[in-house]
């Protein structure tokens, strides 16, 4: 089979055919900011060096996926909440936008036009589509109306509003609700191919499921209809298995899966394309040769079927994992990632 | 007959998960009816189940969600219901606990409600605190057991930092993270 361009292979596996191999998404964020040996905040705010890293990622490690996401506070920087920047991790959401739950009758929904860093994530997916065209997939990142809060309010505050203030949980999520679709939209205008949809609160790590089917699946249900692309639902890291059939008929397009699913359970039970499932907290001590079991495992597992991305199970690849494992895994796929040719005539 | 205690926390476990605080009192109740001296009794069975909501998390069975409104609600039993009877656990030792490097603090308030409940006095170093500003911490407030919470992965390499600037005066450290399953971090960050 010729070699295919990253669009066509991811496409063919979204439509349940057999590619000439399997995609790989290294989903590099913050990890762009090692790669240029830039301060991460100065990183997030040029967009050219985004723009340029991203490409340039793309290309040193064979990934079939550009990715524009920054960090998941950008979002509640748009609500009027601020982000504390570490030299090498991940940043965080400062303190809560919400400090008492009165404060959610009178939160509006951010408009994604006044905000500045919306804006800037726009242009990076703007002049990557301007440079790809229709040859690299493009992810955007949205949070889940009901995983957002998190940051909003802080873990506990929104646990104690979950279980106990239904009124004001209402009303929070209509307010995230259009503040989540307008913001996807406005990605996929911008050139996006597809939106991952974070949301890790759907996991049952996090949220008892019969709470969660009651309270934000039907919620993620009506975002995922009204966004005009395909996404793909990520629990970031959270398992998969038990809630896998309902994130199925949820209209999402691609379920990413934990480290600590079984795939080959997930492989079984799932009508879906799946994306995962190495681990990036593991992967930052990986040996060569440890590197190369974990991918072989995955591959084994994943690729019987197709409808199999392999990427790392968190969404974002840390800081501390090294070039030499990440290069290696892109070894891997080259080596063992190909279907053969009667593979391709399933 | 005097109910079994493993089927009473098998009971309380099922109450607590569905988050049900009246049954739970219910059970309480029942162990005050049937026992001359029940405080022990109702002391091990709490603590037995929010172990076990704790073990049923790690496997998967178990909602974080769970592990939290559990420790919520014996919260609330214990201050409500039984302040003035539950023992003091005998405690020679000052605990501290904190979040090292950043501000993820469910983790820190979940420890913190196990160990109220076994009766601990526990002093808060709060959060997003750097490992010198926990070094000098635990130097004032004479913190002779050490609980460190963490998060993120370049927080939990951290821990290292704190031992190495304590060295020589402090001994006792008891680290965990929202990574409980992976088992390099002992090696990279912990010992």
């Amino acid at each position: 089979m010729a070699e295919l361009t990253p669009m066509e292979r991811v496409l063919t596996v979204l439509s349940g055919k057999i590619p000439d191999r399997v995609p790989l998404f290294l989903l590099f964020s913050m990890y762009g900011a090692k790669e240029c040996n830039m301060d991460i905040k100065e990183y997030f705010n040029d967009v050219d060096a985004v723009v340029d890293t991203q490409l340039m990622l793309q290309k040193k490690y064979h990934t079939d996926c550009l990715y524009t996401f920054s960090y998941a506070s950008i979002e509640t920087e748009a609500f009027g909440g601020d982000t504390i920047f570490y030299p090498q991790g991940p940043p965080n959401a400062g303190a809560p936008i919400i400090t008492s739950s009165k404060d959610i009758d009178s939160l509006a929904s951010p408009d994604v036009a006044s905000s500045e860093p919306l804006r800037r994530i726009l242009r990076i997916t703007q002049k990557l589509k301007a440079a790809v065209g229709d040859t690299i997939p493009i992810i955007g990142v949205v949070m889940s109306p009901f995983s957002i809060p998190v940051m909003q309010m802080g873990f506990e505050s929104y646990l104690k509003l979950l279980h106990k203030d239904r009124p004001r949980f209402n009303r929070l999520m209509q307010c995230n609700k259009k503040f989540c679709i307008e913001w996807a939209n406005a990605q996929l205008g911008a050139g996006a191919t597809a939106i991952c949809y974070f949301n890790p609160l759907a996991s049952t790590d996090m949220i008892e499921k019969g709470l969660y089917l009651q309270t934000g699946y039907p919620i993620d249900c009506e975002v995922i209809k009204n966004i005009q692309g395909p996404t793909a639902t990520h629990l970031a890291s959270g398992r998969t298995q038990s809630i896998l059939g309902e994130l199925a008929q949820s209209g999402t397009y691609i379920v990413a899966v934990s480290g600590k699913d079984s795939l080959a359970n997930i492989k079984k039970t799932s009508p879906l394309t799946i994306m995962g499932n190495l681990c990036g907290i593991s992967m930052s001590s990986w040996n060569k040769t440890e590197t190369k079991q974990h991918v072989k495992a995955a591959l084994e597992l994943g690729m019987p079927g197709g409808r199999f991305i392999l990427a790392d199970n968190h969404g974002e690849i840390p800081w501390q994992v090294e070039e030499e494992t990440l290069l290696t895994i892109s070894e891997c796929v080259a080596d063992w990632g190909t279907y053969s040719r009667e593979q391709n005539k399933e | 007959m005097i109910a079994d205690v493993t089927d009473l926390t098998s009971q309380l476990v099922a109450a607590l998960k569905n988050l049900d605080s009246l049954q739970s009192k219910q059970i309480m109740k029942t162990i005050e009816n049937e026992h001359t001296d029940p405080y022990p009794v109702i002391e091990q069975i709490l603590i037995q189940s929010l172990e076990q909501i704790g073990l049923e998390w790690e496997e998967g069975t178990a909602a974080l969600s769970q592990v939290y409104m559990s420790g919520i609600i014996v919260e609330s039993l214990i201050t409500q219901h039984f302040k003035e009877a539950r023992s003091h656990h005998p405690q020679d030792k000052k605990i501290g606990i904190v979040t090292l490097a950043d501000q993820h603090t469910l983790g820190k308030k979940l420890v913190s409600m196990m160990l109220f409940a076994q009766g601990y006095q526990i002093s808060d170093l709060g959060q997003g605190l750097t490992p010198e500003q926990i070094a000098l911490a635990v130097s004032e407030q004479g913190i002779d057991i050490l609980l460190v919470s963490s998060l993120m992965l370049p927080a939990a390499l951290q821990v290292k930092k704190i031992k190495i600037l304590t060295w020589g005066f402090y001994k006792n450290y008891c680290g965990w993270s929202s990574l409980p399953f992976e088992s390099t971090l002992v090696e990279r960050g912990w010992r």
